[in-house]
């Protein structure tokens, strides 16, 4: 019995102690939106810059498995959309934007061509309730509605590949809230644009936020290493395209006129600046998504 | 009798977890059980829909249990079955997901099927194999006394069967309900009732550790008294009682 405690203690010790290294884990995420991270990783920015430092990406599933590794203490940076990373801290996690990533065409995608008044009780598949997606069609909701729950007895969660093939299989679902590349292969599908992030949002916002923990706020060597990784990385995109291209082929299964088109002409922007922060966090606290309301410089770092 | 060391063990247990909870690693109990009895009519009526899909799947892998043993009698097919259990068994329902949106799409169906077929192999193993081993001792007895088909069912190869009946739908409930959490927990129509693992989700997507480990709590308290209640009882009706007789 002694002995067992004995093991016991010594694992208790083991999980509370936590490395001392010089050590970053970043998340890394798939999806043209996250362009500026797959150039960054493959071209070594941060590498180069922080020499002493192990550097490590990691791959997690969703925005929930990076709130997960965050709370553990297992992340120190990671990408995500605004509304998962309000809804983190409105859970209790103390981290905060170090930089916007993208803006991105998000749509509402139909197989019929509809608005938001003649849906009716089409059922609309989207990612999970608190993405961007569920966010921004809530608020379209709200608008047209007066009722922002008015979709959330219609809604069929999954992910987005899922999502694309029940909508052009005509399984059951109707509408699909997506971003690209889905939103693109679904319009050359002949799917209809129902309604758009921005109509949904009333202006301009950021797609994808970077958000980092406290600790690695603190390590300023760090913080400005990974904000300027960033910079370097979006500018690379702007202004070396053939060579982007080059780097990011190797991620998506698709050809390189084709990506070049989606990168360069589709309406995606790559930009640090953080735009429509409060619009979400005002319209979250008002429907209850949120328990507190916060500003926007407790939330940027 | 709940025997005095297993209490040791769980009360050993949640120090433990309070321990880690002291950390910030894990949600306290006390907030869990908060949760579990706030949330008691939501996850009551969650753990009704799950139940009510499981049975179905179990409803359903019985049938097609019963179909497919007769049906293998003879040899050749018996084989084909064999091999289709081979291929099938290991798959998890969730890696067929595609398929199954791409044939009846996203609904209530699409759910019993990954839970049917999450149920349905292990039940037919089992009871495949009790079939075997009661055919291969008393086909010759049975001729030779002569014995009636209906008296050979109720007499010979249903009681000779159900150990293997019964394992077979303990370990198809248990598959059952990881089938269903998972594949609740990867697509999920709302508004139509959703279950267990829909309710887990719902917690984990808010970041609400308590909740995610009450939704826990609440399949294995289920499980506990399905096993305890259901499967034993059944066990004494039948097999204890079959012995004493013999």
């Amino acid at each position: 019995m002694k002995k067992l405690f004995v093991v016991l203690l010594v694992i208790l010790c083991l999980v509370g102690c936590k490395e001392e290294e010089k050590k970053l884990i970043i998340a890394e995420q798939y999806g043209l939106a996250y362009a500026p991270v797959q150039v960054m990783m493959s071209k070594g920015y941060l590498e180069e810059a922080l020499p002493d430092y192990e550097i490590e990406w990691v791959k997690l599933g969703n925005t929930m498995a990076i709130r997960e590794a965050m709370t553990a203490d297992a992340l120190d940076a990671a990408f995500l959309g605004i509304p998962p990373y309000i809804i983190g801290t409105d859970s209790g996690m103390n981290w905060g934007l170090f930089t916007g990533l993208s803006r991105a065409p998000v749509s509402l995608m139909g197989r019929e061509d509809a608005t938001l008044e003649t849906i009716g009780d089409g059922r609309i598949a989207l990612p999970q309730p608190g993405s961007i997606q569920h966010i921004l069609l809530s608020m379209a909701a709200e608008r047209t509605f007066g009722d922002a729950k008015i979709f959330d007895n219609q809604l069929v969660t999954m992910k987005h590949p899922d999502g694309m093939q029940v909508l052009i299989n005509g399984n059951e679902v109707d509408y699909h809230f997506t971003s690209p590349p889905y939103v693109f292969q679904e319009a050359e599908a002949g799917m209809h644009e129902i309604i758009s992030g921005e109509t949904c949002f009333g202006g301009e916002y950021t797609f994808i936020v970077g958000v980092t923990s406290e600790e690695l706020k603190n390590d300023t060597e760090a913080y400005n290493a990974i904000s300027s990784a960033v910079r370097q990385s979006m500018e690379f995109i702007q202004n070396n395209p053939e060579e982007a291209l080059d780097v990011l082929m190797p991620y998506y299964n698709i050809d390189r006129e084709t990506l070049s088109t989606y990168i360069y002409d589709s309406g995606i922007v790559y930009e640090a600046e953080i735009k429509g922060i409060e619009t979400f966090v005002d319209f979250m606290y008002r429907n209850e998504y949120i328990k507190e309301n916060y500003k926007e410089d407790e939330l940027i770092w | 009798m709940v025997k005095k060391h297993k209490i040791l063990f769980v009360i050993f247990i949640i120090l433990i977890w309070e321990a880690m909870a002291f950390t910030g690693k894990l949600p306290s109990s006390v907030n869990i059980l908060m949760t579990l009895i706030s949330d008691l009519p939501a996850l009551g009526l969650a753990v009704f829909n799950s139940i009510a899909v499981i049975g179905k799947a179990i409803v359903i892998s019985l049938m097609i249990t019963a179909i497919l043993i007769y049906l293998g009698r003879y040899e050749k097919i018996n084989d084909c079955i064999e091999m289709v259990i081979t291929v099938c068994h290991p798959i998890p329902g969730v890696a067929l997901l595609p398929l199954i949106f791409m044939w009846i799409g996203p609904g209530p169906e699409a759910i019993l099927v990954i839970v049917t077929h999450a149920v349905l192999w292990p039940l037919l193993v089992n009871i495949k194999t009790s079939f075997r081993q009661v055919h291969s001792e008393y086909k010759f007895l049975v001729k030779v006394f002569h014995v009636t088909k209906v008296k050979q069912i109720t007499k010979v190869y249903i009681p000779g069967m159900m150990p293997g009946i019964l394992s077979g739908l303990k370990i198809g409930w248990s598959r059952g309900w990881r089938g269903f959490i998972s594949a609740e927990m990867i697509f999920s129509v709302i508004g139509e009732s959703t279950g267990i693992g829909w309710y887990i989700f719902m917690y984990r997507i808010f970041g609400n550790m308590s909740g995610v480990f009450a939704g826990i709590i609440a399949v294995i308290i289920v499980s506990l008294i399905i096993e305890k209640v259901v499967f034993e009882q059944i066990e004494k009706r039948t097999i204890d009682k079959w012995i004493e007789k013999a």
